[in-house]
């Protein structure tokens, strides 16, 4: 609609603030790329948005895309919440996210090299040894361990977020057990069923893909030699709340599912136990943390993993996607020195940048971040989900002594951020549409080539305001659409 | 597929036809509560009992009211405990089962676990009968129609049809070795009635009518039960499945010996045609070969040690104490 | 000294158990101070025996069962040559505590540096170290010495009072332990002052005088001095380690050096018997040792609902 235009009712409680907005350039003007979307949400009543809303929801639990929650006595389904809406990229802001993701999981790939063997960026005084050596996460078994192609990430799941300027920043990478793509796939089935038409005109591109190309990565990382993989996905079974996407995924890539019990390591080689006797496994796209690998070399109490397992991946016998050990690069302390191991390994400078990162074990970082907290977010190095941070403009007095205490009882654990203003895209509510906060998790697989996945997970802060994303704490989700050219 | 997925199909359906045979049998005895004295429902309702394996709350059940059985949550409770294994065996292959199944085993155990269903049924009986009863039967239609006719399907046959056959022979054991009072008026029960409620216990009165008209007679009743080739409930029709399906199975799986039945069916079968001996050391070699089938498709399927060659140390010379 | 060890190793299950997963840490190192003439392994049942080299730079052997057993053993033999006790200064100079600050700064050496599962810096651990009041600002290697002298006297050596289980807090409270408690207390002081320290675990061959005395596995520290690199010393003998120390596995504790750890599936854990003897120059001396609850754990499947009837 042209400017000078009345709002339809529907964007009646559309507020604009200092954030970013995906759909609106300034009130009553949206960007063109919205054009469709903003046509369809201004022909179609209210009530009739509701219903769809209404039929995505139930679609969702008809094609058993749910998140379980699996107690003693009950089986109880839930899903995820999800906002009919999509959110738009375009082809031309996507091929920077690219470039700059490909870029990135490059530089990190190389780290981890690095660190488990010469620690040449250590030599060079980039990255203090110090840091990565104190990461819960580093693990001493893999130094001077071969991966096959150098390659120990093979499923990356980076947070983009789009700050104010409108440009995308990386917020944090999860290179360990990343999940949340059956959501992005599920929402995905969705939708196409919403609007065939308008998807087809934007030439959304696709991503129901996913999963051949998962398959495709790990065939590329067998051991050497290996001429036709067994490939099996080891989940820690039916009580972990991913479940539903290690099973969506298994089937369709066609694959076994696995328990460590299902496995046997036998001279050095992994098995399977099948009806046909034990067959030998090659890789193993693993949804079980290092820690409970294997019983032998980490945690002796796990039931999770496989007696065994580490030796034989040691030998070059099976490969373990994604590698062991990667944890000590997501670390949101190491987080910080991404742009300087881009430029140590790639010698090119960073295409998509860091959120501005304080590092609480350094003395005047932590001294301008005690004084601040109210103003900035503060997180712990090894957690996710969103757990045991503290959102200063949001917080109490209580919480912010509560955060000093442990900042200093343990500062190593914590970094600080300032509170972006996250995105904001149109959502479904009540009364219309209103702007939520959003982020992006694109997916990236890597193996001997990388492919990042066009779109990924909008993750939305349901709450008017809020800031927190996460599925775990109240967040819901959109399907994301990158436009063709 | 993995050993662990087809044991837990395997045991999954053998826990349904479980809990589907006790709850026959626990209304076979209410219904004959109402017309009996205490003394001889008890005793017959002892000997029904003992025919089932045992369920862990087995051991309390109560038989001083018999009329009352359904508020002795034990009984349900029996029942209750198989469907609960086979849900825990449904829940951790989620992804090899329909839908359908799992809400059938899912819903049935939600009624089974629900006081007020509970005491209900402990009022009106019957609709406790009939949740299990249904639940059993849409299970099954699940199945039926739901799978494909692979790897899977074939546990889920031997699951059902190893219990089922074991069940049946174990139930006409204990009516066998029945004592035979001296004096017919010694007896507490009508003999007929006794083989009714076997046949009722077996789902297969009106099968057994069909075939042999209203004509009870023990030792048709017995031939029937293990050898009639057409009807379901027979000993023979279970035994014939897992024959067929035994032999499926090995070609779905080359790698692995087939295990073939052995002979204790047509054993039995002869000796009852000869009427040569007792018929109840024949039934019991039939528990015996399903026990044995039970055991080899572990063996085979399931728990298979690897059998690769051990490597020879040299010079191992072993310390003594 | 020349020395033949033999080292076996009984597991006695309670029941047949299967599919054991078993690691060893039982080759003697091989060093400027040791070497290595011979090395033989086996095991019955027979199993393949696999190796690799841990980041500790201990050489593994590793090996499993698949089939049922009730038994387990694992012998091994080897024949070393060690050298003289080493020629140490009376002292260093002051100036080497910044070098291992800078080393510390630095993350080098960071296993040694930092406390481990068996040696944590609780309370009980700094109370103790205020408590022995040893002097820190001596040079390193006085420190050292002070320290491992300090634990000799603070703790009664005192045999099958500890478990390989037990805490540290629990020996520091008890003041006795076996010589695995003697290196977990000198590493937790050497570590809080600052001092990079690992675990060493070995034999402590029986002297020339003695040829009864029990023959057992050993522990002791190794302490990094700069100049001098890894110094050896005994702090349940309160002497700098000698040519009577063999040395096999090195960590940052009991955890990374033990000689063996596996797991196993099915059956109650049974009994674990340890059996070496050391020959040098004809003398034969015999050791036996029991100790309780192997150093097993058992891993046994996760309940599926079942019964055979």
């Amino acid at each position: 609609m042209s400017d000078g235009e009345v709002a339809p009712a529907i964007f009646a409680n559309y507020t604009h603030g200092r954030s970013y907005d995906e759909m609106f350039e300034k009130a009553d003007k949206h960007r063109p790329h919205y054009d469709g979307i903003h046509h369809r949400l201004c022909s179609l009543p209210l009530e009739q948005w509701r219903e769809r809303q209404h039929a995505a929801d139930l679609a969702f639990v008809t094609h058993g895309i749910t998140f379980t929650v699996y107690g003693r006595s009950e089986g109880v389904e839930r899903i995820f919440p999800f906002d009919l809406l999509p959110r738009l990229v375009t082809a031309a802001e996507w091929h920077v996210v690219e470039r700059g993701l490909t870029q990135r999981i490059t530089a990190l790939n190389h780290f981890l090299h690095d660190v488990y063997h010469d620690g040449r960026i250590f030599a060079a005084g980039i990255v203090p040894r110090r840091l990565v050596r104190e990461c819960r996460h580093f693990r001493r078994e893999m130094i001077g361990v071969s991966v096959p192609h150098d390659s120990y990430l093979t499923v990356v799941g980076t947070d983009l977020v789009r700050g104010p300027d409108g440009r995308f920043v990386v917020l944090e990478d999860n290179l360990r057990v990343p999940s949340g793509v059956s959501y992005m796939l599920g929402n995905r089935q969705v939708v196409k069923q919403v609007y065939p038409q308008l998807f087809e005109r934007y030439h959304v591109r696709p991503i129901d893909h996913y999963p051949r190309m998962l398959l495709a990565h790990l065939r590329e990382i067998a051991p050497a030699g290996c001429v036709d993989p067994k490939i099996v996905l080891l989940t820690p079974g039916v009580f972990n709340s991913a479940y539903y996407e290690h099973t969506f995924l298994a089937h369709e890539m066609a694959i076994d599912l696995v328990e460590g019990r299902d496995l046997l390591v036998h001279d050095n080689t992994v098995y399977a136990r099948t009806t046909a006797g034990l067959e030998r496994v090659d890789v193993i796209y693993r949804r079980v943390d290092d820690d409970y690998l294997d019983p032998l070399t980490f945690e002796s109490k796990s039931t999770l993993g496989v007696a065994g397992l580490f030796n034989a991946y040691r030998a070059g016998h099976v490969t373990i996607a994604n590698a062991v050990g990667t944890g000590v690069a997501d670390d949101k302390a190491v987080y910080a020195y991404v742009p300087a191991m881009i430029r140590f390994y790639l010698s090119e400078d960073p295409i998509l940048d860091n959120v501005q990162t304080y590092l609480l074990d350094n003395p005047a970082d932590r001294a301008y971040v005690l004084d601040h907290l109210a103003e900035l977010v503060v997180k712990p190095v090894g957690e996710s989900g969103g757990y045991g941070m503290l959102v200063g403009p949001h917080s109490t007095a209580q919480q912010r002594s509560e955060m000093r205490d442990c900042i200093l009882a343990n500062p190593r654990n914590y970094i600080a951020q300032p509170t972006i203003a996250l995105s904001t895209a149109p959502c479904l509510v009540d009364d219309g549409v209103e702007p939520r906060h959003v982020d992006l998790r694109p997916y990236v697989l890597c193996g001997r080539s990388i492919t990042v996945v066009p779109g990924g997970l909008t993750r939305v802060a349901l709450q008017r305001g809020s800031l927190v994303v996460n599925s775990s704490q109240g967040g819901g989700s959109k399907d994301t659409w990158v436009l063709g050219a | 597929m993995l050993s662990r997925v087809a044991d837990n199909l395997y045991w999954m359906r053998r826990y349904v036809e479980r809990a589907d045979q006790i709850a026959r049998v626990v209304r076979v005895n209410m219904d004959l509560a109402f017309d009996r004295a205490p003394l001889e429902v008890v005793q017959l309702w002892g000997r029904l009992l003992s025919g089932l394996w045992s369920a862990p709350a087995w051991a309390q059940v109560t038989r001083e009211s018999p009329t009352d059985a359904l508020s002795d949550l034990t009984n349900i409770d029996a029942v209750a405990s198989c469907v609960a294994a086979a849900r825990e065996n449904a829940r951790q292959i989620r992804q090899h089962i329909t839908g359908e199944m799992w809400d059938r085993l899912n819903g049935v155990h939600l009624a089974l676990n629900d006081p007020a269903r509970r005491a209900e049924w402990a009022q009106r009986p019957h609709g406790f009968f009939q949740t299990v009863r249904e639940a059993a039967a849409l299970f099954d239609a699940a199945i039926a129609d739901g799978l494909a006719r692979d790897e899977a399907w074939h546990f889920l046959q031997l699951g059902q049809f190893l219990e089922r056959s074991a069940s049946t022979a174990r139930l006409l054991e204990c009516q066998l070795r029945a004592p035979v009072p001296a004096n017919e008026s010694d007896r507490l029960l009508d003999e007929q009635l006794e083989w009714i409620c076997l046949l009722r216990a077996c789902d297969a009165l009106e099968l057994y009518r069909h075939r042999h008209r209203t004509e009870l007679r023990p030792d048709h009743i017995v031939r029937f039960l293990i050898a009639d080739q057409l009807s379901p409930r027979s000993i023979r029709y279970g035994f014939d499945r897992i024959t067929e399906t035994l032999a499926a199975l090995a070609e779905a799986v080359p790698a692995q010996p087939a295990i073939v039945v052995g002979s204790a069916l047509t054993d039995a079968v002869r000796v009852l045609e000869a009427r040569d001996g007792p018929a109840v050391e024949a039934v019991c070699a039939i528990q015996g070969e399903c026990d044995r089938i039970h055991r080899m498709l572990r063996a085979t399927y399931i728990d298979h040690q690897q059998t690769v060659a051990p490597v020879a140390n040299e010079g191992a010379a072993w310390i003594t104490r | 000294m020349d020395y033949t060890v033999t080292h076996a190793t009984r597991f006695e299950y309670q029941g047949p158990v299967s599919e054991s997963q078993m690691e060893v840490r039982l080759t003697p190192r091989h060093d400027e101070r040791q070497t290595v003439q011979e090395f033989e392994i086996t095991t019955n049942p027979a199993a393949s025996i696999l190796g690799y080299v841990d980041a500790f730079g201990n050489d593994v052997r590793h090996f499993n069962i698949i089939a049922p057993h009730s038994e387990l053993v694992v012998r091994t033999r080897a024949r070393i040559r060690t050298s003289p006790a080493r020629q140490l200064p009376e002292r260093l100079e002051p100036d080497t505590w910044s070098v291992l600050k800078g080393l510390r700064d630095n993350g080098e050496l960071w296993d040694f540096f930092e406390p481990s599962p068996r040696v944590p810096f609780s309370p009980a651990v700094r109370a103790l170290a205020a408590a022995l009041d040893i002097e820190g600002h001596a040079d390193p290697l006085t420190c050292t010495r002070r320290i491992v002298s300090a634990v000799h006297a603070a703790f009664v050596y005192t045999p099958d009072s500890t478990t390989v289980d037990t805490p540290l807090d629990t020996v520091l409270d008890e003041r006795r332990g076996v010589c695995q408690d003697f290196t977990h207390a000198a590493l937790a002081f050497l570590r809080l002052h600052g001092i990079p320290a690992r675990y060493v675990s070995g034999y402590l061959a029986p002297s020339s005088e003695s040829s009864q005395q029990n023959v057992t596995s050993h522990a002791w520290i190794e302490a990094w001095l700069p100049g001098l690199e890894w110094v050896a010393f005994d702090p349940t003998h309160d002497s700098a380690a000698g040519e009577r120390h063999i040395s096999v596995a090195v960590g940052s504790d009991y955890g990374d050096a033990a000689p063996t750890r596996g797991l196993f599936r099915g059956g109650p854990a049974g009994r674990l018997s340890v059996f070496v003897q050391i020959e040098r120059d004809g003398a034969v001396s015999l050791g036996e040792m029991h100790w309780g609850p192997p150093a097993l754990a058992e891993n046994a499947p996760p309940a599926i609902m079942q019964s055979d009837q």
